[in-house]
């Protein structure tokens, strides 16, 4: 096996292991709002989240920056609960401030902060060639990635249509009225464990 | 309806409070490299993170701040000689032998040697260091054999098993 495809098997697991769902919450905050239809958006903010997660993991791993873990750490389910509130509050994002713009530049500020939480372990091991590793981690976490998000994409189709058939009459004639209720619900969900997750992980 | 949806925030409420206790997330790795020494003798330098390393060799269930192994550490030998193996060809099991072991920030160096084989080609390593404290550990090796680099990845789920060098 070739160094590069390793290390992206390595990010690949990371990203998709359901034991650390701290990532994979955050995506499906993230796409918890979104339409099928409505995919190019997804995929825009999860490319956002990429962007950002790549250049704190860069930095850190180079050390160029170095932050305290257990800061990182708290910070990441606040990502979390900051996101699913921002899908129970905002519901008209066309007429939100930057418009449709703000939500990729947040999920990329957020990915500021789950990159150095993926940095912390690499910088320590990686002390010497970096460059690979560090590719083929970020190639991994980013299909893996495409894939949770294709999953909740699916899963997200499934519960508008079980929402919309158990709903009554007056309900079934306004499907917008499924995805708000999904969205609700993935976004409640979502929130209440990641903000036990941030009072577990309070540093102070 | 709306009965129906409260009950249903509420009950994903009370699952979000009662869901697992917070990983952080780890990534359980160590990292190996599998040389070969000018001597012919195999060298295997394993990085580690030194908690998990001293608090397995201690036999611990929990992370602790143990003290770093050194060479002449039976418990650390032996350890190794559980988890890490080399064997030749023929399958004969290559003698490990500790030979340094140093730390650097979070990260213990142990350095292993073996002498000769008769042919490094189809010589295999198991590597299951510390299997015994994470379900999602992966061990990376990276061998530098006659100018030619691989990168072999061991795992818990695959069990013990020896891959070619």
């Amino acid at each position: 096996m070739s160094e590069l495809i390793a290390f992206a098997t390595l990010g690949f697991r990371h990203i998709t292991d359901p034991r650390g769902a701290d990532h994979i919450l955050f995506l499906l905050a993230l796409a918890a709002i979104y339409r099928f239809r409505d995919w190019r958006e997804c995929v825009k903010v999860v490319t956002a989240f990429t962007v950002g997660h790549s250049i704190t993991l860069a930095l850190a791993v180079t050390g160029a920056l170095v932050m305290p873990s257990a800061i990182i750490e708290f910070l990441i389910p606040v990502t979390i609960v900051a996101t699913a509130l921002e899908n129970l509050i905002v519901r008209d994002r066309s007429t939100a401030i930057w418009g449709r713009r703000y939500r990729p530049v947040f999920a990329a500020v957020f990915g500021l902060v789950h990159g150095a939480g993926f940095a912390n372990y690499l910088r320590s091991l990686f002390v010497d060639r970096l460059a690979i590793p560090l590719l083929g981690f970020n190639l991994g976490l980013e299909a893996g990635q495409l894939i949770v998000i294709a999953i909740a994409f699916l899963s997200f189709v499934a519960l508008d249509r079980v929402i919309t058939v158990a709903s009554s009459a007056s309900w079934r004639s306004m499907p917008e009225r499924a995805v708000r209720l999904r969205t609700l619900g993935v976004s409640v969900l979502v929130m209440s464990v990641a903000a036990r997750w941030m009072l577990e992980r309070f540093p102070w | 309806m709306w009965r129906w949806v409260i009950l249903t925030l509420a009950g994903l409420t009370a699952l979000g409070v009662l869901a697992p206790r917070a990983y952080s997330h780890p990534l359980h790795t160590t990292l190996t490299e599998v040389t070969v020494a000018p001597d012919g003798g195999v060298q295997i330098v394993l990085r580690a993170f030194i908690d998990d390393f001293s608090a397995a060799i201690a036999g611990n269930t929990r992370t602790v701040r143990a003290p770093v192994p050194t060479p002449s550490d039976t418990a650390a030998a032996r350890y190794l000689a559980r988890t890490v193996g080399l064997t030749d060809a023929a399958g004969r099991s290559a003698a490990l032998v500790v030979t340094n072991v140093r730390r650097t920030g979070d990260l213990v160096w142990v350095t292993l040697r073996a002498p000769a084989l008769r042919t490094v080609s189809g010589a295999r390593l198991t590597n299951r260091v510390l299997f015994d404290r994470y379900d999602d550990q992966v061990n990376i090796v990276q061998t530098s054999i006659s100018g030619r680099r691989q990168t072999l990845l061991f795992t818990k789920r695959e069990g013990a098993v020896a891959k070619s060098i």
